[in-house]
């Protein structure tokens, strides 16, 4: 009986103690230092500006790499023709 | 400056808070200030994600036990590592030393022994305690936090006692 009752009165004393640390208000300078380090965090240019950037340039490389095929395939075509390659009726038509 | 109104009404209404229980759970100050960062940034980066699913204090304060456990855990893994570097050990000790500002003179003897006994504790065991009889929650709000059934806490309180109680004795017996 004297044991549980000491028993009981050091675990009362332990939660005493525990209860009467002392409540603290935090410091100012945390809130500086969080605002420090979400500057840090911050990225220099926003990602949906990165995203937009990025749709138009490979737009502007798609439409870039069609027109390059369509001039290319003309320029063959008119060389070609220049070279007497395709089927030129004149020719021999005359004769 | 910091824009987000949210963020900033969330932080003057809990910061006491999460600076206290970071306070107690570590028992330093220089390490409760870092935490104390590490809680908020979190709290800034996922603060438009919550919703308002759990309470904003219980999600805060299962924030700030998380942050603060991880901390223990880093520091402990860093010890192991700064076996191959002195200089690194001795700064390490020098964090883990007891430094809290809200200990009153006349307690901190017995304060540091009851603090040094409760971080022997198993992590569960400790976040129960310190929450019910530092932070005076009730064993309801310190199952939401803990994500576990009142019966559940109702254990862990009564073994973390019972361990803590183990613990001083050994202390005073030597």
């Amino acid at each position: 009986m004297i044991s549980s009752t000491s028993s009981n009165e050091m675990k009362n004393n332990i939660m005493q103690e525990l209860k009467d640390i002392k409540r603290l208000a935090a410091p100012n300078y945390l809130l500086t230092r969080i605002e420090g380090k979400l500057e840090e965090v911050k990225p220099l240019i926003s990602l949906q500006l990165v995203a937009i950037y990025s749709i138009v340039l490979l737009c502007f490389v798609l439409v870039s790499t069609t027109k390059d095929v369509n001039h290319g395939d003309k320029a063959v075509e008119t060389y070609a023709q220049q070279m007497g390659m395709f089927g030129n009726n004149n020719i021999y038509g005359n004769e | 400056m910091i824009e987000n109104r949210l963020f900033l009404k969330v932080y003057k209404e809990h910061k006491d808070l999460v600076y206290n229980l970071c306070l107690n759970y570590l028992q330093n100050k220089q390490d409760a200030e870092e935490v104390f960062q590490d809680v908020f940034l979190s709290i800034h980066k996922n603060i438009e994600k919550f919703q308002g699913k759990a309470q904003v204090k219980t999600w805060i304060y299962r924030i700030a036990v998380h942050k603060s456990l991880d901390f223990i855990k880093a520091k402990k893994t860093k010890k192991r590592f700064a076996f191959f570097n002195t200089k690194r050990l001795e700064d390490v000790n020098l964090h883990s030393k007891i430094d809290h500002p809200g200990i009153l003179l006349e307690n901190k003897e017995a304060t540091h022994r009851i603090f040094n006994a409760l971080s022997t504790l198993p992590h569960q065991q400790k976040t129960a305690l310190i929450l019910k009889s530092m932070e005076q929650l009730s064993q309801k709000e310190i199952a939401k936090v803990m994500k576990t059934s009142e019966k559940a806490v109702e254990s862990l309180l009564s073994r973390a006692r019972k361990k803590l109680k183990e613990k001083l004795n050994e202390t005073k017996d030597d």
